[in-house]
């Protein structure tokens, strides 16, 4: 098992898909960053010009809480890079199975190790490679926010912050933004190893990298849609994933109990069935 | 190394692709199998590296049971149709990346591999830019190191020159004097008598002589 892990590891750490996903990723971050470095010098200009003329105008601060491309609510990064999470999740790793299938290099591993440990570690790197391409991407975010905008205490007067005090963690979103925002970071993380292992499940049926890839990718967008057309949006991921929690009734035993099933799904599918069959 | 196969049968879809075989073979022998496209060679050879279950019957390799008490041979080494690596590593480190997990082999031996099947161990050149006689070199390479009690070539001379099928003649009679028991499959039949000690012909998944 260790040694099977071990090459696993090392096919995701030097794969330029890795890097590709994290280029991806963090060039959004950089995006969004820029946009909100422009958008409050941009402010503080016009407010230096006007503020003292406008009644009731009032300058608050950009602010980590909601600059992050967490916590931004209508830029175009955020949504972009929430929309691809599952893509962005399975493309470094998910799609080596279906390589491995279409070019032999699994009869190469399944006449040296076991098959349990084989499909155990290809599993666990693919879970591992969405967990850590995710947290590279959104940690990256925070703590390049960090580095310009103020770490102030949201206050909810201010409407300057999406995240409703009736929301799931609505009052620790309000006395401890930072660890609503680690908390929510973790939970994005664990849900980007899901849907990475999710196309390991996808790659079951099909020996194109690019419909495992993208599998994952439709299969939650359609899911989404669906829902959404009966307005139980708080049910999809692509929508109770993003921090700011855009539609309302999200809470915690959604989110797990959402996770437990597509983990189980994916696992009992790629473990225990593919794991028993021929392979040519 | 004793292996048996009693009265196995593959169907896929319906079709009978081996169709009961019974025989047994022994440890310091190279066995040739005989037939022409689609009569079963490799479906036979996937069978007993454990990679495909047989319909019926049972593949036994030194009294285990292939399926039961080993999900695979305990000590194999195959090429199977293609050989296949990563593209982006050369040579050494696909062999080494493979004798990781399972016989830690050291980096002189893995050299020492290289050059019995005629490639340069010092080549930096990615197995993406290797010619088709150089790949199937390499698959050679990997199904032979840390000498397997079994080893299961299907097509070896396939795209190699004559130098390397002299070497490869040279690797299978070193690894059947230590006691290996090797299977080859392959359509030529001059070579397949050179090299093997008994010919097995395959027509139709079924052995006919």
């Amino acid at each position: 098992m260790k040694a099977a892990l071990k090459l696993e590891l090392r096919r995701l750490i030097f794969s330029k898909e890795l890097y590709i996903a994290l280029t991806i990723g963090l060039a959004l971050v950089v995006w969004l960053f820029v946009y909100e470095v422009s958008e409050s010098v941009r402010f503080a200009e016009q407010y230096a010009l006007y503020g003292d003329k406008v009644s009731g105008y009032l300058y608050y601060p950009k602010t980590v809480f909601n600059s992050s491309i967490e916590l931004e609510y209508d830029a175009l990064p955020p949504i972009l890079l929430y929309l691809l999470f599952p893509i962005i999740a399975a493309f470094p790793y998910a799609s080596t199975y279906c390589k491995d299938k279409k070019n032999g290099y699994l009869k190469n591993l399944l006449v040296r190790i076991d098959r349990k440990d084989c499909f155990m570690a290809k599993y666990m790197v693919s879970f591992l490679s969405g967990f850590f391409v995710s947290g590279v991407i959104l940690l990256s975010s925070l703590i390049l926010t960090m580095l310009v905008f103020p770490v102030l205490t949201p206050e909810a007067v201010t409407q300057n912050y999406y995240v409703q005090t009736g929301n799931m963690w609505g009052e620790l979103f309000y006395t401890m933004p930072m660890i609503y925002t680690l908390l929510y970071i973790l939970i994005d993380m664990l849900w980007c190893g899901c849907m990475a292992s999710f196309a390991l499940l996808i790659s079951m049926f099909t020996r194109s990298a690019f419909l495992a890839v993208t599998g994952s990718f439709v299969v939650f967008e359609v899911l989404d849609y669906v829902l959404s057309l009966f307005s139980l949006s708080r049910f999809s991921p692509i929508t109770f994933l993003r921090p700011i929690q855009i539609a309302d009734g999200i809470s915690l035993e959604i989110i797990l109990t959402e996770f437990i099933v597509f983990m189980a799904a994916s696992f009992t599918g790629f473990y225990f069935l593919e794991r028993k069959k021929d392979v040519f | 190394m004793i292996l048996e196969l009693q009265n196995v049968s593959k169907e896929i879809k319906g079709v009978t692709v081996l169709d009961n075989i019974s025989l047994t073979m022994q440890g310091g022998k190279i066995y040739g199998f005989q037939g022409k496209n689609g009569s079963g060679k490799t479906m036979l050879m996937r069978l007993i590296c454990g990679l495909i279950k047989p319909s019926s019957g049972q593949v036994i390799i030194n009294g285990e049971i292939l399926g039961e008490d080993i999900s695979f041979p305990r000590s194999v080494g195959a090429l199977i149709e293609n050989p296949a690596f990563l593209h982006e590593y050369t040579a050494l480190k696909n062999l080494r990346l493979l004798s990781d997990l399972r016989d830690h082999l050291s980096d002189d031996e893995l050299k020492a591999i290289l050059s019995d099947v005629g490639l340069d161990p010092l080549d930096k050149r990615k197995y993406r830019s290797f010619s088709l006689g150089m790949k199937q070199k390499l698959g050679i390479a990997a199904a032979v190191m840390g000498e397997p009690e079994l080893v299961i070539l299907d097509e070896p001379i396939n795209a190699v020159d004559d130098a390397g099928v002299e070497n490869i003649r040279k690797i299978l009679s070193k690894l059947k004097e230590s006691g290996s028991l090797i299977i080859v499959a392959c359509h030529d039949r001059e070579e397949l008598e050179l090299i093997s000690d008994e010919i097995l012909k395959i027509d139709a998944g079924r052995i006919v002589s």
